[in-house]
Formats: C-alpha cells, structure tokens, sequence
C-alpha cells in the first residue's frame, strides 16, 4: 500500500526552507506568544485559573508544534486543535467542574474577589462626624471632591477621591473662606453652583467613596442634600473567614460560600438570628462558589421539589424521540412505498415536493406551526370548533398532553420527508428477486413485506434511526421554539410538561425570572452526556459502526 | 370490443386502477399536509390587512404591504437579521472548511505518530452535539469577551468563535475521504519537480476537491443559519442577532397583528435555504448531513 511509501518520506524539517519563511513563522509565534501573555496577566487577575491553565497549553503546543522538527504534521492541525482545545474540550471540562460546584446567581463569585466586594462595603455609625459639604470639580472636569465643613468640633477639610486634606494642610493664604467656611477658589478646581451640584447628586456624588481608606466620607443616604459622613467599614474580616457587621453586631459565617448569620444580639426562639423587630436576617450577598461534591447530584435525587419534575422531563425527553422516530419513520415509508411503485406518473416531482417541509429551516417551521396551533386565533383550532361546533379547540400550548401532542405533530411534518428519502433509497437496495422467491412460495403481499422489505430495511437504515434518535433527544430548536418547554409543572420550579432534558437545562441556566444555576445545569447537562454517550456505544455495537472508523483510520 | 365494463369486470385491471386511486388518495393527503402551512404562510404574507385571527386562505386584500413593512421595521429589524445571519454562516462555513481541508490533507497525506489518536478523538468529540456543553461555552465566551469584547458575548466574532469548536469534526472525516481518492502520484510528480507539502495542498488537491469542499461549506452555513441555542444563548441585542433569535423575538413580541409581516419574513427567510437543500438533495441521503446539519 502506499502507506509504506508516504512512512518512509520524511516531512520537511521544521527549522529549514527560506529565511522569509522562517522569519514569518517566528513573527506570528512571537505575536500569539504576546497576546497570550498579555491575556493570562488579564485572566490571573481575576482567578480564572482553569481558564489560564488551558490558554496556557494552547500556545505552549502552538510553539511546540511550530518549532520541533519531529511535530511538522501537526500545523496542518494547529487552527483546528487549539479551536477543538479552546472551544470544546475546555467548555466540557468546566462544565464538569461547576456540576459540582454551587455556581449561581449570588455564588458567582471566586472568594477573594467576594471578600473584596463586602470588605469595601461601608455604614454610617451615628456618633460618626458629620459635616456640611460643598462640591468641588477639577479643572479638567474628570473628577470631583467635596469641601467639608464639621457640623460638631473640628476642622474643615477637603476630600478628594482617595485623598483627604484638612484646612491647616492647605496653604490656602490669600484664598479666604466665605461666611459658610467654603472657599471661593481653590488651585485646580471649580466650585460647583447649586443648579450643578443638584444635577450630579444622584449620578455622581452619592455614588462615590471620598476620602481615603482610614476616613470613608461619603454623603448621608439618609439626607443627601445637606449633610457628609464619616463612613465605617460594614464587615471586619475574623481570623476564621467570618464577616463581623460591625453596625449590628451580627457575625455572618461562610456556609458553602454564602455567608450566612449564625450569631448576633437577637435570637428568636428557634434560635435564628434577627434584628432588633425579630425578623429573621437574610444572608448577605455576594458570596463566592465552592465546590460541593455531589452536592447537586443529591438535590436532583433526593429534593421532591426537584426529582418529581425532573422525572416527568426525563421520560417525556425519551418519549418524544422515540415517537418522533416511530412517526416519522411510518409516515416515510408509507409514502416512500406509495411512491415506490413503477409507473406511477410524476414520481420524481412528487418525491421533491414531499421534501419541501424538511428543506424549510427547522425554527421557520416551529414558529409557523405555533401561529396555526395558536389556541384562540390559530387556523386549525378555528377550523375544528367550526366544524365540530366545538366550545374550544385543543389547548394546544396550555394542556400538559396537547402540547406533547402538538410537538410531535410539528415533529411529524418537519421530519417525514427525511424518512421517505432514506427509506426510499433503502428500498431500492433491496433487490426484487428475492420478492419473486417469496411468490413462488406463496408468500402474500403482507407477508413479503413483514419478513422481507421490513428486516433488510432495518439493517440498512437502522443506524440513522438510532442517530435520529440522538439528535431529536437533544432537539432544542423544536421544544424551545414553540412553547419554551411550557405549561409549567409547578410554580416554583422551572421545568415545564414540554420541556426536554437539554431545554430544562437551558431554562436552568439562562432563563428570565429565577436567577440562573449554573452548577445544577451543568449536572443536568452530564445526565444527558452520559445518555448520549450510551445510545452512541450500543449505535456502534449494532453496526460493528466502530471496527469500521478503525479502519479507515 | 373494447367497453369500460368489460374492462371493470376484469378483476385485475380493475384492482389496479382501485389500487391506484387509493394510493392517489393518499399521496393527495401527504401533500396536503406538507403544503397546508407553507400555502397559508404564503397566503398570510400576501394579506394586506389580515391578522392571524381573520385570515383566509385567498387573501381578501391582496398586496406586498408585508413585505414593505417588514423591510422598514425599526423595531424588528429584518433585513439586518437576515444579513447576521448570512454573515455570521457563511464566515463560519468558510473557515471550517479551511480548518477541515488543512486537517483532511495532513490525515491523508502524512504517517505520524499519533495520527491514529489524534483521529478517533475528534471522531469522539463529536458525537456530543456542542449544545451539552452550553453552560461552559457561555461562560467562556462572556469570560474572553471581558478583555476582548469582539470575542464576547453580543459579538459575531463570539458566536463565530463557539462556532467553530467543531470545525475539526466529522468533516474532516469525510473530506479525508476524498483526499484519499485524489491519486497520490500527482503529488510524487510534483515533488519531484520541487514543490513543497503546502504548494501540493494549496495548488494541486485543492482545486481538485474543491467541488466536494463546496457542497461540505454549504451544508456547514445551512447548520449554522438553523441554529438555535448557541445564538439565543450568545446574543442578547437585537441588533447583533440572527434570523432565528430574532424572528423569535418577532413572534413573541406581537403574534397576532403582525402575523402577515411574520409571514412573510418566514417566506424570505426560508426560500434560500429551500432551494439549497433541494439542489443538493442527493447529499443528504448519505452520511455528509449528520455531521454537517448538527445543531
């Protein structure tokens, strides 16, 4: 075979061909090198070491590849690998991650980066300092600072963003204050007009932190217009990773990265934490993700709440493939065999007009099919009570059967002509002698097609039967398009009487109204992954698929 | 001597002609039922005045007044949709197809170590439809799109981005195929005349596969343009999205009264991909849309 040959010919070497050649290659690396470093700088500063990590290989084998010799074949593969690497296998990986992790809304966070968020949080203490303020603008007009004159003892100061200077500081001289102790100019800023300063207060001055770490000045939520205020940390960090609250006294403790009160000067009499009415106290967010072991596993398994309609969803996800398959696999053949008779006058065209629903893109069809099947307004529904005299037509996207039903409708109509293409190619294999055969032996037409047509039919079109099988499991574009998975199963839970594994997925992560789980979704998500993977193995067992793969390796 | 009776009385002629009229009845229901939508579409986009509550089949004011409005919608921005997506497909296409050919050429053409591996995984990786690994692709996106907005979320370069993850599939499978029935004494000849591995890929297989390279790009846009949970998830503007997410939006936002509009958006929106499709139907027979189709 030719393979001897090609083994013994040796790629061309790395590292040689002409000067321009290699100076270009080094070029691109060198630039890829510096996007990467510059990425990774950007990507450590924020914790997303997993993510770092396989930027990392990425460019790491891109030099490999393009500087060993031994490795030549491979750039032939560089653009697809690092995309397959990058796009794929890192997805997949993190996917996994955060299926054990409590990755949601309000545990988006890494820890440092939630401890940052709550540690710059501030109060207003009520002996704090309080001052009458005044605002100042640059001269350049990119910042703002405010003129603060003490409403008790003390001196007046001026602070900046991150800076604050009191009066004896400033060697204001000349500069003399006005009767309210405000400067009328001070070097390098303007002295805001009331009109302006009202303008600014919502969108700029109540918004920023003046002053410096030490003394957090900002103004009084409470009265804005007229008074400043020295600002106090909310939370001290304890050795032990708790928040103390430092207005309320209420010691708030991590528990799977939400902090949660666990001790304060109220308690009722289950022994919750509450402030000073006897409400219970919420949890202060946000807090950060931890991983949880099989933590959702064991809510999808063990919460009633959770596993009745996940099961619902997870029998509807098989019923639906399998009877859009059965359906659509009937209505094909029947007409594949209609049209499978000699002589019958415009084969051909009425083969390529039964093909028109399935070359309409899939998400045209859903949508169209949701105006007819419109429950009030929809043509058929209108159709049937006129003709039936009925009160109501099929609730068709409010009814937890008819929607089941109107999605396998729309199923049937989008996927038919696939079945007649494939069965009537499969058909045509068939050759006819053996029908003659069966004649002879007095087999009737019934007979011949249950123990003829059908088994070597199945042979030859039973893998795409399983792969259609595969694909309408995870046919998101249907079930979403239509009815989003609705009607609702119950109100606290977003799955719905549609919904199909990977469209309750979706909704889990992503869907408006409840804040998005992505750890439970991605749990979801490996249930699928493991189903798929099973119905693939058994495509190949049933096709010895796999020993032919190997070959044309 | 020749009388239809005596023609009904001869029970074989007359089974074939009841046999014939019940498979005429049947086939007239099938095209019944592929056609009723796609004539009342048509029906709707041709109504001037109809809403989805008082359309006819024949439409009462006949006119292209769908089609005008739909074209000069600020709020739905049709045409704009319609060119995302023929954009963002055709770019994906083109590129996959590049990354595949390259992939293909290597395959056919070179013995190395780990060639074997290297194509039962991409054979692996792409038995699970990329829609599994959702939730991660999102995350990725929205996480590089952070310090480079282009390839983030509400960006084609994004969705182009997650879009190709897959572009060394199962069509570089196939494509390898037909490198392999490319006869490899072309090459040997031009070695000898001097020409290097890429000049043998680029200036002699290539225009030799370029037919099949062609049909594997257009079954790739015709994937792309359908799909749907990748774009819903990615694009959130309605200037950025595509044809699917938007007519989505469309629908969702006033069903009933612009029903006609609607239709006649489908109309357009489909017609391309309908005459693709039964252009290159005989492709479609064979294993080349399993791969290619994915959502």
């Amino acid at each position: 075979m030719a393979t001897e040959q090609l083994t013994a010919k040796r790629p061309a070497p790395a590292l040689t061909g002409s000067v321009l050649n290699i100076a270009l290659r080094l070029a691109a690396l060198a630039l890829i090198d510096a996007v990467t470093i510059w990425f990774v700088g950007e990507l450590l500063g924020q914790e997303e070491y997993i993510l770092t990590g396989f930027v990392t290989v990425i460019t790491l084998g891109l030099n490999a590849i393009f500087l060993i010799d031994g490795l030549y074949p491979y750039r032939w593969f560089s653009p697809g690998l690092a995309l397959l690497v990058l796009v794929v296998i890192y997805p997949t990986v993190f996917t996994i991650y955060i299926a054990f992790t409590n990755y949601r809304d309000g545990n988006l966070l890494t820890r440092a980066q939630a401890e940052q968020v709550l540690l710059s949080r501030t109060y207003l203490p009520p002996d704090a300092p309080t001052y009458r303020w005044t605002a100042f603008r640059s001269e350049d007009g990119s910042r703002y600072a405010l003129w603060l004159v003490p409403e008790g003892e003390g001196e007046p100061l001026f602070a900046e963003e991150g800076k604050v200077t009191p009066l004896s500081a400033l060697n204001l001289g000349e500069y003399a204050l006005d009767e309210d102790n405000v400067p009328t100019t001070l070097p390098g800023w303007v002295r805001l007009k009331k009109a302006e300063t009202f303008k600014l207060l919502d969108s700029v001055l109540s918004k920023t932190q003046f002053g410096n770490p030490q003394r957090v000045i900002m103004l009084n939520p409470k009265n804005p217009v007229k008074q400043a205020g020295e600002f106090q940390p909310q939370y001290t960090l304890q050795a032990d990773g708790s928040l103390l609250d430092n207005e309320t006294g209420v010691l708030y403790q991590p528990i799977d990265g939400t902090y949660t009160p666990v001790d304060g000067p109220y308690k009722d009499a289950e022994g919750r934490v509450t402030d000073a009415d006897g409400n219970p106290l919420p949890v202060i967010r946000p807090g950060y993700y931890v991983t949880i072991g099989l933590g959702n596993f064991k809510r999808l398994l063990t919460n009633e709440k959770i596993r009745e309609p996940f099961v619902r969803v997870f029998i509807w996800t098989f019923a639906h493939a399998f009877f859009t398959v059965f359906l659509t696999f009937w209505l094909g053949l029947g007409l594949a065999l209609l049209l499978n008779v000699p002589f019958t006058p415009g084969r051909a065209v009425l083969r390529t007009a039964l093909l028109v629903p399935y070359a309409i893109p899939a998400f045209i069809s859903v949508l169209v099919w949701r105006g007819l099947l419109n429950e009030q307004l929809g043509v058929i529904n209108k159709t049937l009570i006129n003709v039936f005299g009925l009160e109501h037509g099929p609730r068709w996207t409010s009814s937890p059967t008819w929607v089941k039903i109107a999605i396998l409708l729309i199923q049937l109509w989008l996927g038919f002509p696939y079945m007649m293409l494939i069965t009537t190619g499969a058909l045509q294999a068939i050759p006819s002698d053996i029908y003659e055969a069966a004649k002879v032996d007095g087999a009737g037409a019934f007979q011949r097609f249950r123990f003829l047509t059908l088994p070597l039919l199945l042979v030859s079109v039973g893998p795409l039967l399983i792969a259609s099988f595969a694909f309408n499991f995870n046919n998101f574009t249907i079930v979403e398009l239509f009815n989003k998975g609705g009607p609702p199963i119950s109100p606290d839970n977003p799955a719905g009487h549609s919904d199909i594994l990977i469209t309750y997925t979706y909704e889990l992560a992503f869907g408006s109204g409840r804040g998005a789980d992505y750890g439970f979704a991605a749990t979801i998500s490996i249930v699928i992954f493991v189903i798929v993977a099973i119905i693939t193995y058994f495509n190949f067992r049933f096709t010895q698929g796999w020993e032919e793969v190997s070959e044309n390796v | 001597m020749f009388s239809l009776r005596a023609l009904w009385q001869n029970k074989m002629v007359r089974d074939r002609w009841l046999g014939y009229l019940a498979r005429l009845m049947l086939i007239f229901l099938a095209l019944f039922f592929a056609f009723f939508p796609i004539l009342w579409i048509a029906s709707a986009s041709l109504n001037e005045t109809g809403t989805l509550n008082t359309q006819k089949l024949i439409p009462r004011n006949f006119g292209l007044g769908n089609y005008d409005r739909l074209l000069h919608n600020d709020l739905h921005p049709f045409p704009l949709w319609m060119w995302n997506s023929i954009k963002v497909s055709s770019i994906t296409a083109v590129l996959s197809v590049m990354i595949s050919a390259l992939g293909a050429y290597a395959f056919s053409r070179f013995r190395f170590r780990g060639r074997r591996g290297l194509m039962l995984t991409i054979f692996l990786v792409q038995v699970f439809p990329n829609s599994l690994t959702i939730v991660g692709t999102f995350l990725l996106i929205q996480t590089i799109g952070r310090h480079i907005p282009w390839l983030g979320l509400n960006a084609h370069g994004g969705l182009i981005l997650a879009y190709l993850g897959g572009a060394l599939g199962i069509n570089t499978w196939l494509m390898k195929g037909f490198f392999d029935s490319v006869p490899r004494e072309l090459d040997e000849s031009a070695r000898i005349d001097g020409a290097s591995d890429w000049l043998i890929f680029w200036r002699i297989i290539f225009p030799l596969v370029r037919p099949v390279l062609a049909v594997v790009g257009i079954l790739t846009f015709i994937g792309t343009y359908g799909d749907v949970i990748i774009s819903l998830t990615l694009l959130k503007d309605k200037n950025v999205q595509t044809l699917a997410i938007g007519l989505n939006r469309f629908i969702s936002d006033n069903f009933n009264q612009e029903w006609g509009v609607f239709a006649a958006g489908a109309l357009i929106g489909a017609i391309p991909i309908v005459i693709l499709i039964l252009t290159f139907q005989r492709f479609f027979v064979s294993g080349l849309t399993e791969g290619a189709v994915k959502g």
